[in-house]
């Protein structure tokens, strides 16, 4: 596993890594870098993944929609006739 | 060999939300298909298992997202149709906001092909951690925030209301990343219409690595037009009155009352011969 991302997992499941003292003294037995260790001293997430160089930028969009409509729908991304248009007109 | 398909969740925070059984279902699976919040959480995926597909491709800025959600069904039982051991693992909790895995869910046993749902953590749950709010103390009502702009909905302000995805506030084109200032003073106008303008709302985002911080940040109503929003910003609003009490339940209630204390306290009856 990446050493960074076992890092932060760990981070995320021990009990004893709540307090500044104890990550710290966590933060040494690992095998990051320093830049790394800096940005996590730092809880900046901004920063650690600038120091990974294929890290994916994700979307996380809440997968809702207004008017939901389990039924496909045709590729009609601007025609007015497309099912969730539909179902948002009526309700005006 | 029949495919199969588990959906599962893991978690708001990399690490520290995972169930065992989701771990397993992704570290045994054929194919993960994955829509992961942040770039951390992708590649903690990927270290599970070598065959992870991100289903982040089919979003598009101007697509509609109705489109996009089916495209990501299809992808997935296409899998499990082709045979595979198929887990697609979302972010949080997997039927929670989450109509992509009840989609496939529902069209896979359509084709009578095994389909589960294992829980996790999810935005709501950290929620009610992080603000120290319990849904039983006053009730609590949830909605997507451009479904509660659309439609008629009968507002209780003595209950908690909470507004997910606020930054996509009145996208009526399902095709937007954000909308701005303008949609969200439709928003506040119609708050206002049941709430005061100094109302003290929260805008929440839950931990999505163990360095984040929790946002809980109190803002006033009003302020809300041009506060910094974004994708898994969450708008919380606190009850501005007191549950009011139903008199006419609570008389029938007390009639009931009296005749079980009465058929309790009653002279005991003996038969003299």
């Amino acid at each position: 596993m990446s050493k960074v991302i076992q890092v932060l997992e760990t981070m995320a499941s021990d009990a004893s890594l709540i307090n500044e003292e104890n990550i710290s003294t966590f933060l040494t037995t690992t095998e990051i870098n320093a830049e790394q260790q800096r940005a996590i001293t730092a809880k900046s997430a901004g920063q650690l993944a600038e120091t990974i160089a294929d890290l994916p930028e994700l979307m996380a969009f809440s997968q809702v929609l207004p008017a939901d409509e389990d039924a496909p729908i045709e590729d009609e991304q601007e025609d007015d006739n497309s099912a969730s248009s539909k179902l948002l007109a009526s309700s005006f | 060999m029949s495919g199969s398909l588990v959906c599962v969740g893991t978690g708001m925070t990399l690490g520290a939300h995972i169930s065992p059984i989701a771990r397993s279902h992704i570290e045994q699976a054929d194919i993960v298909f994955s829509l992961m919040a942040n770039g951390f959480a992708q590649k903690w995926l990927e270290e599970m298992n070598d065959e992870v597909r991100t289903l982040q491709g089919f979003y598009q800025e101007g697509k509609n997202r109705n489109i996009t959600y089916n495209e990501m069904v299809e992808a997935i039982l296409t899998e499990v149709r082709n045979g595979k051991k198929v887990v697609a693992a979302f972010y949080g909790h997997p039927g929670v906001f989450a109509c992509v895995s009840h989609r496939a869910i529902n069209k896979a046993k359509k084709e009578d092909l095994p389909a589960t749902m294992e829980p996790g953590i999810s935005a709501e749950d950290c929620l009610y951690a992080d603000l120290g709010i319990d849904p039983g103390q006053t009730g609590c009502t949830h909605y997507e925030t451009s479904q509660f702009m659309f439609y008629q909905r009968n507002i209780e302000t003595s209950a908690h209301l909470i507004l997910w995805q606020v930054a996509l506030a009145g996208d009526k084109s399902l095709a937007k990343f954000s909308t701005g200032s303008a949609y969200r003073e439709v928003l506040v106008e119609l708050l206002l219409e049941h709430y005061p303008s100094d109302h003290q709302v929260i805008l929440y985002q839950a931990k999505g690595i163990a360095i984040d911080t929790m946002r809980a940040e109190y803002i006033s109503l009003t302020e809300l037009i041009d506060a910094e929003l974004f994708m898994h910003t969450t708008l919380v609003i606190p009850p501005c009155t007191k549950m009011q009490p139903n008199d006419k339940v609570l008389a029938r209630l007390a009639e009931i009352d009296k005749k079980e204390k009465r058929a309790k306290d009653g002279p005991v009856l003996s038969l003299v011969l």
